[in-house]
């Protein structure tokens, strides 16, 4: 738990510990990326994507950003550890090698590994797997149609700390503003905070991308189990994962603005953000 | 039916204000140049809204020295809108501080001159140059969507909404290029119906006459009652603030700062060639 480790959040360091961690250890962020440059199951249901419709150069745009950013989080955090796993689902050779060279440009390790199976939800149980397998502290699960400003994932993990330590227990972070949550019937009771460059709200509701700490993956598992064997409905999230905030006591945390865009559908839209900004710095 | 207009009612004092004049404020700068600054950044704001409905800006003020009226005048000389300036006269008896008087004034001018929207606004807010369209908007729009009784905004997403234990559940929503929130604490600067203002006059009059800097009487003692924040305050009136602020008050705190124009307000303010 996090009170038995008490965090410097300006230091970045561990300050104390109990579980034999020293002084100087580096805080480890695991981010399990799921990559699939083919279908475009937004398609198939008879909606396009905002922006661009060919998901391959959505991945291609997306998966920068998100090494990007890291890459800018390396720099200014220099005690975290930072890993990306890749787990993709039957791209084409071509997307398989544009992801090769944007690996190439992290200034951090990286590794990726072709599934077997196929289809989103099976990626994203293997995602989640592989998280509550091999994270150390921070996870966060990452999907290719999310587009990052730069200073995301810096943002999320100096917030994820430091709303973790004022609540007393770690805390989830979903980085897009969803417009949704904010059609009449979902304005609901929300705290605010400040962070370092944005006001964060609370949220109810994440996708199934979400940042926290493996403590919450691990003993949170069935829910996550279920989110990623659960069928692809509307509900989906509802009935699985967004019970870590409805029934066990969990802070889900989301960025006003967004750190992060969804490129689907033209709802989705952040009305705060000029999406072609972020778009045409990944060409 | 109501024909919806807009009167500003700016209250001003060159010589001191109601806040410790000992302690710095944010700016750096002496009090009248924050003044001269703050009111342009009125002027403009009011300037950028003009047509959109009809509009009057009233100033108060609270015998400055001829100097600086005589330089207020110039700024207020470049409004598009209907203006008057009115000197006042010195405190009544009844009133302890001269700053009482001019809250009054100020208060009392909503209460018996406006017949729609009064926008009370004080010397020290540093206002987005689309601060009173974007209120605008926002009031009518709100008025016209919801069943909510009366609104209200207060244009500063004060630093207090942030403050450990103030941080209170809100309801939150888009409109225009701003977040809006529901919070449960103003100042006197606010833009609300004329309507509210007489309908709760007992509350701005305790403000007015009973306020001191330091003192008990308070804004929540008295015009915090109004308010309602949807969630765990139910006075009469919802109250708004803008994320981020369409007005800055330029005091002790500094104001909270994400990506926006007045983001990096001192900018704003560095700006505003007098």
């Amino acid at each position: 738990m996090i009170g038995e480790r008490r965090f410097n959040f300006n230091r970045f360091k561990l300050e104390q510990t109990s579980n034999g961690r020293v002084m100087d250890d580096k805080v480890d962020f695991l981010c399990v990326l799921q990559t699939h440059s083919l279908g475009n199951s937004q398609k198939d249901n008879g909606m396009v994507r905002y922006g661009c419709e060919d998901k391959a150069e959505i991945v291609k745009r997306c998966v920068r950003s998100l090494v990007k950013s890291m890459n800018y989080a390396v720099q200014v955090l220099p005690n975290v550890n930072f890993r990306l796993q890749v787990f993709d689902d039957h791209s084409d050779d071509a997307s398989i090698e544009t992801l090769k060279e944007t690996l190439a440009t992290a200034q951090f390790e990286t590794n990726l590994e072709h599934l077997e199976t196929r289809g989103i939800m099976p990626s994203i149980l293997r995602c989640y797997e592989h998280g509550g397998e091999h994270g150390k502290d921070m996870v966060y699960y990452a999907q290719d149609d999310y587009l990052f400003c730069e200073t995301a994932i810096w943002e999320m993990i100096e917030e994820f700390y430091d709303a973790s330590q004022k609540l007393g227990n770690w805390c989830v972070i979903y980085p897009y503003d969803d417009p949704w949550r904010y059609v009449p019937h979902n304005i609901v009771p929300v705290e605010i905070v400040l962070g370092r460059k944005r006001h964060w709200r609370r949220n109810y509701k994440t996708a199934s991308p979400f940042m926290t700490h493996v403590d919450v993956i691990r003993k949170q598992w069935d829910l996550l189990y279920k989110m990623g064997t659960h069928a692809v409905t509307g509900d989906m999230e509802d009935n699985t994962i967004n019970k870590l905030f409805s029934e066990r006591g969990y802070t889900l945390l989301t960025p006003i603005p967004s750190l992060a865009l969804h490129f689907q559908f033209d709802t989705e839209k952040d009305p705060y953000i000029d999406w072609r900004e972020w778009w045409n710095k990944h060409a | 039916m109501e024909q919806t207009r807009l009167d500003i009612v700016l209250r001003t004092c060159g010589n001191s204000g109601v806040l410790d004049n000992t302690a710095q404020r944010i700016s750096g700068t002496d009090r009248p140049l924050l003044i001269k600054k703050c009111v342009k950044s009125l002027v403009e704001a009011i300037n950028n809204a003009n047509g959109l409905i009809e509009m009057k800006l009233y100033v108060l003020d609270d015998h400055s020295t001829e100097e600086f009226v005589a330089e207020l005048k110039s700024i207020i000389g470049t409004c598009l809108i209907d203006y008057e300036f009115i000197s006042l006269v010195d405190k009544p008896d009844n009133f302890k501080h001269s700053y009482q008087y001019s809250s009054y004034e100020q208060f009392r001018y909503g209460r018996d001159i406006s017949t729609s929207l009064v926008y009370f606004v004080e010397d020290d807010y540093l206002h987005a140059t689309d601060a009173i369209s974007a209120m605008i908007n926002f009031y009518l729009e709100m008025r016209n969507f919801t069943d909510l009784n009366s609104i209200a905004v207060y244009p500063y997403d004060s630093t207090h909404n942030y403050a450990s234990p103030n941080v209170e559940p809100c309801r939150l929503m888009t409109h225009g290029n701003r977040f809006w929130r529901t919070t449960r604490k103003s100042g006197n600067t606010m833009f609300i119906h004329s309507n509210d203002v007489r309908r709760y006059w007992q509350l701005f009059e305790a403000m007015a006459t009973l306020y001191e800097f330091g003192g008990n009487v308070h804004e929540d003692a008295t015009l915090n009652r109004m308010w309602n924040n949807g969630v765990i305050y139910g006075g009469p009136i919802t109250l708004f603030s803008p994320i981020p602020s369409v007005g800055i008050h330029v005091s002790f705190a500094e104001p909270v700062q994400i990506n926006t124009e007045l983001n990096d307000w001192r900018q704003r303010y560095n700006e505003i060639n007098l």
